[in-house]
């Protein structure tokens, strides 16, 4: 019995010194304090030191007092904004976007990083190496790096964000195939309009989604026009220079069709948050929607939950050519260190831990070993039951959220994550439409002067444009207003903001 | 000689006054003084961050630490092509409020008063006021339910009588009548608690005498009421009109979206879309102090002419 044990706890600390080497503590008592946003699972709180960041707190020695706010922008745009004491790292408001960045260095609000990441921070050093993208991404345009950033390059070969989701039970019923064009699309719409999945008489909603306006709903079919999917304003062509994408005669036709497919009543005419589309794809009338590909899981379980029998099918968007569909955005939110943090080393050094090195980001994407996640014999990692099939029930990613992991806070998700939480078919779909991915209008940061533009003359355009597109589609504005449309682009400004745009482009090196 | 030095003694006796007054009244002060409290801290010591509007803010300079733009950024408002717009919204939203809204708690309180006191005209104002009570975002979402083009209860209706689904809150030509009404409906109970008070208060020798002269309910009405709560009347229409650029943002960020910003977009979204999300915090405080400098006028002007026609104001 004695021998047992001891070869046990031999195992154990044989197991202990696999699962890497553990680093020292280097912050043993200190404290730093941390803003950034919620989590997304919404019945516990980052704020209350969930067990993975626990674990960080055990392996750093850095106590975090958190700042987390679900409602980040309006929480701490006031916050900056009237100059108050910042915490020690922030996330840089407005969250998901860089726009803040060199602003806030300008402003000497965050302080510049290089020379700390070069002497205290050897994974983020190796990181930025491995990755001259994301360094180019991180580097403001003064060639100083002020922020540490979110980033999911890592799994965007692998998700899809628009994915389109319909409704098999639905096609077999009509005895129609799966869409392939525009065309397709049309008349399995049609046909949806006038079928009667529940039997008395419920009107359906052929196609819908949640967003914030109207072309939310239908943006994917951009991608039937030679446009990028879901386009949202700059777009470039072979030759490099960039173009507004709403005013080109592609977007026309674009607008031409959904409009028609609005008065035909194949859209949805209401803008609805994520909840209420949940609660409307649940009452089984809603064919076919666009969204990310990893949900499909989520809505399937909407229907069986309603006791609807019926699923979704993944289909190929109805693109023209090749290269249409955009990858996710490589940078998520930017982080970066005040200047009111009294020990910057400890910032750096925290910020190593957990967003550069391979333990942090372990803990911060598995969750902990023995809990979510174990090793196999080859050293893999794998989710153990917590996770794929959680005793309370809870979706692969509520409970990882539960523990404090697979946030987005800090993160830089391995692709094996991903993979490991969502079914096979889902990566398949993610790697059958490889060819048609492109990356995303690069994300450069902005000059002081070209912020200055920025700042006097986009919040008007896009005002108009998100308002007129709207219009069009809705057909408040009849189509033969198009050309006056632009008209008023120009007049707004557009020419000097295309300028901008097209000197942010050149500098990316994306040509 | 004589003359001058009873003056001055009158004011020394004056100042003595004052503090013996004072002193008497203290509990008096005492309760006002919260009040004085609030206004200075809230109202007063902000109006130094006006300075923002003529500068170009930056959150690590400070305010006296930015540098002087002058009028840049209301050149840059008055400028753009929304600033017609915004005002005309701003204004006809705010001037068709008080149009619908002014009256009808008068009337309101003009019917109510004709019952005799009891159960009944407890019942029912208790219920008209209530809804005064339902927050903002709870009234915006029975706004949208009731309105939804697929489930909501107008539509239904609609639909039963033969007509298609209207998407009223997709349609810019519907949202003043949307946003006028349910304020209406939220707030007119509310608003005719001051009139009841004030309808209690007529002395009812007068209504005996209008009686005696023959007047019927209805010259009672016009010739005793009305006349006597035309102050009230008077004093909250003007400052009903000094608040007529301030419409409140929060119920129409709730209600609006991209296709009725034609007519739903005031200057306060306005502000609130360039101040917290664009940050541009000079030209939102730019925005937004135009907006204060109308409404100053408004309320001067209104109140003068109110002064010259009925001789009545409220300073």
């Amino acid at each position: 019995m004695k021998k047992t044990i001891a070869m046990v706890m031999s195992l154990l600390l044989a197991l202990a010194g696999l699962s890497g080497a553990v680093a020292e503590p280097f912050g043993e008592g200190k404290t730093l304090s941390f803003a950034c946003l919620e989590g997304w699972y919404s019945a516990v709180t980052v704020n209350d030191n969930l067990p993975s960041w626990q674990k960080i707190e055990e392996n750093t020695g850095v106590k975090i007092k958190w700042e987390a706010n679900s409602d980040y922008n309006t929480a701490m745009q006031p916050r900056v904004a009237a100059g108050q004491e910042l915490p020690d790292i922030m996330l840089i408001p407005p969250a998901w976007s860089n726009s803040g960045v060199y602003k806030m260095a300008l402003d000497g609000t965050i302080i510049p990083l290089d020379d700390l990441i070069a002497e205290y921070a050897p994974n983020i050093q190796r990181v930025l190496e491995e990755n001259p993208a994301l360094k180019g991404l991180m580097t403001a345009p003064d060639g100083h790096i002020y922020s540490i950033c979110d980033t999911p390059m890592l799994v965007n070969d692998l998700v899809v964000q628009n994915a389109m989701f319909i409704r098999q039970d639905w096609l077999e019923a009509l005895g129609l195939e799966e869409p392939k064009t525009i065309e397709d699309w049309y008349n399995v719409l049609t046909a949806f309009k006038g079928y009667d999945p529940t039997g008395y008489g419920a009107e359906t909603i052929p196609f819908s989604r949640s967003g914030g306006k109207l072309y939310d709903i239908v943006n994917v079919f951009t991608c039937a026009y030679g446009l990028p999917a879901s386009t949202s304003y700059w777009w470039y062509d072979e030759d490099g220079k960039v173009f507004l994408t709403y005013a080109t005669e592609e977007f026309r036709e674009f607008l031409t069709e959904m409009a028609k497919w609005y008065q035909e009543g194949l859209i949805d005419m209401e803008v609805r948050d994520e909840p209420n589309f949940q609660s409307l794809v649940s009452t089984n009338v809603v064919g076919a929607f666009s969204t990310l590909s990893e949900r499909v899981k989520q809505y399937d379980g909407l229907l069986a939950t309603a006791g609807v029998t019926g699923n979704h099918i993944l289909v190929a968007p109805p693109a023209s050519k090749d290269k249409l569909l955009l990858k996710r955005d490589t940078t998520w939110n930017h982080y970066g260190i005040t200047s009111y943090c009294e020990d910057p080393v400890l910032a750096i050094r925290w910020l190593d831990y957990v967003w550069g090195s391979e333990e942090g980001v372990t803990i911060n994407e598995w969750g902990i070993e023995g809990l979510s996640f174990e090793y196999d014999e080859n050293g893999d990692k794998y989710f153990t039951d917590y996770v794929l099939n959680n005793p309370d029930g809870l979706d692969p990613y509520n409970a990882l959220r539960s523990l404090g992991s697979a946030n987005t806070i800090l993160v830089r998700t391995p692709a094996e994550v991903y993979a490991a939480l969502n079914p096979d078919y889902v990566i398949e779909y993610g790697e059958s439409l490889l060819d048609q991915r492109i990356e995303p209008f690069p994300q450069v940061m902005a000059t002081e002067e070209e912020q200055t533009v920025i700042d006097r003359i986009q919040p008007d355009l896009t005002t108009y444009c998100d308002e007129c597109v709207d219009k069009f589609i809705a057909g408040i504005m009849p189509m033969s207003e198009f050309d006056s449309f632009v008209e008023k682009l120009y007049e707004i400004g557009l020419e000097e903001l295309l300028a901008v745009k097209q000197a942010q482009f050149d500098r990316s090196g994306v040509r | 000689m004589n003359c001058g030095s009873e003056i001055w003694n009158g004011r020394k006796e004056g100042r003595q006054n004052f503090w013996r007054r004072l002193y008497k009244d203290r509990f008096f002060v005492a309760m006002i003084l919260p009040v004085v409290v609030y206004y200075l801290l809230f109202s007063y010591y902000p109006m130094y961050g006006v300075l923002i509007a003529f500068k170009n803010y930056m959150p690590s300079k400070g305010i006296m630490g930015s540098e002087w733009v002058g009028l840049e950024y209301f050149r840059q408002f008055f400028g753009g092509i929304y600033f017609w717009r915004l005002l005309r919204n701003t204004l006809l939203i705010s001037v068709y409020s008080l149009l619908w809204g002014f009256p009808i708690p008068i009337i309101f309180a003009l019917m109510l008063n004709e019952f005799r006191d009891g159960a009944f005209k407890r019942v029912v104002q208790t219920f008209s006021y209530l809804p005064h009570f339902i927050s903002i975002v709870v009234t915006c979402g029975m706004i949208i339910n009731f309105l939804s083009p697929t489930g909501g209860i107008i539509n239904l209706l609609v639909r039963a009588f033969g007509g298609k689904s209207i998407n009223f809150l997709g349609k810019p030509q519907y949202f003043r009548t949307i946003y006028v009404a349910s304020n209406i409906w939220q707030e007119f109970g509310w608003n005719s608690i001051i009139f009841i008070a004030a309808l209690s208060g007529v002395d009812p020798q007068l209504y005996e005498a209008a009686r005696i002269d023959g007047a019927g309910r209805f010259k009672q009405m016009l010739y005793v009421t009305i006349p006597s709560i035309m102050n009230t009347m008077i004093i909250l229409l003007i400052l009903n009109i000094g608040n007529i650029m301030s419409v409140g943002f929060e119920k129409i960020i709730l209600l609006y979206n991209s296709a009725t910003y034609e007519t739903a977009d005031v200057i306060s979204t306005y502000v609130y879309r360039m101040g917290l999300q664009s940050l541009q915090y000079s030209y939102s405080s730019a925005v937004g102090l135009f907006n204060s400098v109308i409404n100053v006028v408004l309320l001067v002007t209104s109140n003068a002419v109110a002064k010259r026609i009925t001789g009545m104001g409220i300073w």
